[in-house]
């Protein structure tokens, strides 16, 4: 069964479901944990005069902090379920890819994610990050929703 | 954790994975599992003309057929991993939707699908019932590649 599971959250209320099916999931099966959150580009999120208001720098330490605010949720969640969970801030990369790419790096056999990153729900029938994953991924999803 | 999942199946090499992967998971957390397939009804559209009685009698019996073959062979799975199940034929639904509706009629709480099934394959990665599936089901749903 499962041995390793990647747990992807944005830190929205929706990523809360997959981190509590993920921890669900690796208690029963005595797996391992990994979750991760992933921030974009600088160039993907700013855009002319934007670029000027809000530089480089500044994005990068607000978007660590962002991400290791998530990551600290995460494993204080662990630590009250009683699970091992690592965790990984992946930078510089669109959520599929990080997510993939974590997957990957770190030989998990199963992702479990949300539908919807905090953009889409409302807007999406279905996230399009949880598309990419799921169309490239070689392991298992579990989509949370 | 998950308490009844359902396993969806077309007999397609990629459901033989889904149903695989499903039964090691309900085999894992001691849970029942419901084995699905879902036949379409005759259309006009599939076949481009007028159906007398006896084509549609033709093409029921096959797809009743088909059906019994492909939940034979995922129940004999079932039972030689000990895993509790009960099958079922939906008919005269489109796949998704089937696969949705069961999932309600059974309580399953989890949805268990391949990435795709027996439609054109080659470049697709993701096919449309499991993305359909995904989309509507308001269960978390297993993407088993």
């Amino acid at each position: 069964m499962y041995k390793h599971i990647l747990i992807a959250t944005d830190g929205s209320e929706l990523a809360g479901k997959a981190i509590a099916a993920g921890f669900g999931l690796a208690r029963e099966l005595k797996a391992k944990v990994t979750a991760v959150t992933v921030t974009e580009p600088w160039t993907a999120i700013v855009v002319g005069d934007a670029a000027i208001a809000f530089p480089v720098d500044e994005y990068e330490k607000s978007s660590n902090e962002n991400a290791a605010h998530i990551l600290a949720s995460v494993s204080k969640l662990a630590r009250k379920a009683d699970i091992a969970c690592t965790t990984v801030h992946a930078k510089d990369q669109f959520p599929a890819e990080g997510i993939l790419d974590t997957a990957r790096k770190n030989n998990c056999d199963l992702i479990v994610m949300a539908s919807h990153g905090r953009r889409g729900l409302g807007r999406l029938l279905l996230g399009s990050q949880a598309v990419k994953v799921l169309t490239h991924s070689s392991v298992p999803v579990l989509i949370c929703r | 954790m998950f308490k009844h999942l359902l396993i969806a199946t077309d007999g397609s090499a990629a459901s033989e994975k889904a149903v695989a992967c499903g039964l090691a998971l309900a085999k894992a957390l001691r849970a029942p599992v419901t084995l699905v397939t879902v036949t379409e009804a005759w259309t006009e559209a599939a076949y481009a003309t007028v159906p007398t009685r006896s084509m549609i009698e033709v093409y029921e019996k096959a797809a009743a057929g088909n059906a019994a073959a492909t939940l034979d062979a995922a129940k004999r799975a079932a039972q030689d991993a000990g895993v509790t199940c009960r099958t079922l034929h939906i008919r005269e639904q489109h796949g998704p939707e089937g696969i949705i509706k069961a999932a309600k009629e059974e309580g399953c709480d989890v949805i268990v699908v391949g990435a795709h099934g027996r439609g054109p394959v080659g470049r697709v990665l993701l096919g449309s019932t499991s993305l359909k599936v995904l989309t509507f089901s308001t269960v978390p749903v297993l993407v088993c590649r």
